[in-house]
């Protein structure tokens, strides 16, 4: 859960893709970046986030503001997702949160699921959201485990 | 407002009135906001436990900046028994100042606390913290229903333990000589010094909690950081601290359905949070109960 804070930065023409896995917290080190067109970020292997990392976030993904025309996000877990809900600066105008990791829970055999839900797809920066069906182990419906009124509060950063 | 035996004469049964009666006798509960009017009249906000109906987090921190200690929620399973503990804090503060958390999880005498369902980890510096957060995070892997849980107490036992690495301690002129520094220091608590990172859970709850040996924390301090937290929406992170701006109270406000938060000066500050043991949603919506206790 608290595994140190790694990255992976890859580069295509125009593109740059960076990894980011572990726990972001005061020893985290978020990479200079170089300029280039497009950046995608991909969350799915970061566990969590404290008030240092949020900071340190927030002062990385505005720098990246600067060096790059767009900024996708990708496969953000729930953890983050309530970070971009909850702090003014952790998404910039050129970011875009393409995919989220949403937990489901079935409170009766305490089985939880997480299930991506993909931009354009599941929801939209007009208010779409599609709430999947998702079955437990025991073939019974699931409840998705985030308050829908405001999870995607983000979009409208 | 009215006496809290009168608005509630059967929150507890007969044989357990009988015991607390005499204490509970000049304690009073407002429900907010149905008889918000009242508060401007009021002279000793530290005896009434404020029953929220529906109100913000906005509008509880900026009533606990006016002297209010206690709020219970009503729209919970919980709200008989969350109501007692407040009554009996208001009541009899010292009863609480052995700081231990198992009344926070809903323990009953015959479900007490073991190895299994509590761990307790001391701790002097910053540099332990990853092993005693991977200790507590192996602690909450040991059942689904904290497996559930995990992300948002781990959040939350890591923000508590940088405010007493780095915030609590003072020295005998009451100087804070961590609290400037930066939070990848390593840094270490006087000899003799010690605090702790705990954590219990019932069959409904789960408390994760610290506290430290300085009790330099003030409530009203507290409160008045929450309320700067809470003014807005979003919480920001620029200014000129060392520590995170406030972002890791509103973690910890956010991610638990209870803060309780009792300060003994000198002595020790406790904290501590408790999450329902039904997922992410019931702890993240805004039916919180907050305790407050300065002796």
């Amino acid at each position: 859960m608290t595994t140190a804070f790694s990255t992976s930065v890859g580069n295509s023409p125009n593109n740059c893709k960076i990894i980011l896995s572990g726990y972001l917290n005061e020893l985290a080190v978020l990479p200079p970046m170089k300029k280039d067109q497009n950046l995608s970020i991909d969350l799915d292997a970061v566990v969590g986030i404290n008030s240092i990392g949020t900071r340190k976030w927030c002062q990385w993904i505005s720098d990246c503001t600067a060096l790059f025309d767009k900024i996708t996000l990708e496969n953000c877990p729930v953890i983050f997702v309530k970070t971009f809900n909850q702090i003014a600066d952790s998404l910039t105008e050129k970011c875009t949160v393409n995919s989220v990791k949403i937990p489901f829970y079935s409170e009766a055999i305490d089985e939880r699921k997480m299930i991506t839900l993909f931009l354009g797809k599941d929801y939209s920066f007009d208010g779409l959201f599609r709430v999947p069906d998702v079955k437990d182990s025991t073939g019974a419906a699931m409840e998705i485990d985030i308050i829908t009124d405001n999870f995607f509060n983000f979009l409208k950063k | 407002m009215s006496p809290l035996l009168v608005r509630y004469p059967d929150f507890l049964t007969k044989e357990s009135l009988q015991k607390v009666e005499p204490l509970l006798r000049d304690i009073f509960v407002l429900h907010y906001p149905t008889e918000r009017a009242q508060i401007q009249n009021l002279h000793d906000p530290k005896r009434v436990i404020i029953i929220i109906e529906k109100a913000s987090l906005k509008e509880v921190f900026a009533l606990a900046e006016r002297g209010y200690m206690q709020f219970v929620n009503k729209n919970r399973d919980d709200f008989s028994q969350e109501l007692l503990f407040s009554a009996l804090m208001v009541a009899k503060p010292t009863s609480f100042a052995g700081p231990s958390p198992m009344f926070l999880a809903n323990f009953s005498p015959n479900t007490g606390p073991n190895e299994e369902n509590h761990v307790s980890i001391p701790f002097t510096s910053n540099f332990e913290k990853h092993t005693i957060l991977e200790k507590l995070n192996f602690f909450l892997m040991q059942d689904n229903k904290l497996l559930n849980l995990k992300e948002l107490c781990v959040q939350v036992a890591d923000e508590m333990y940088m405010n007493a690495m780095f915030s609590a301690p003072i020295d005998e002129t009451n100087k804070h000589f961590f609290q400037n520094l930066r939070r990848d220091q390593n840094v270490s608590y006087p000899s003799g010094k010690s605090a702790k990172i705990f954590s219990c859970y019932s069959q409904s709850r789960v408390i994760i909690g610290c506290t430290d040996p300085y009790g330099s924390l003030r409530i009203q301090t507290l409160i008045g950081h929450l309320n700067a937290v809470f003014m807005n929406d979003l919480a920001k992170t620029k200014d000129n601290s060392a520590a995170g701006a406030g972002v890791g109270l509103k973690y910890m406000v956010e991610n638990a359905s209870l803060l309780y938060c009792f300060v003994k000066p000198g002595e020790f500050t406790f904290m501590a949070c408790g999450f329902l043991l039904k997922g992410m949603k019931a702890n993240l919506n805004e039916n919180k109960n907050i305790h407050f206790i300065q002796l």
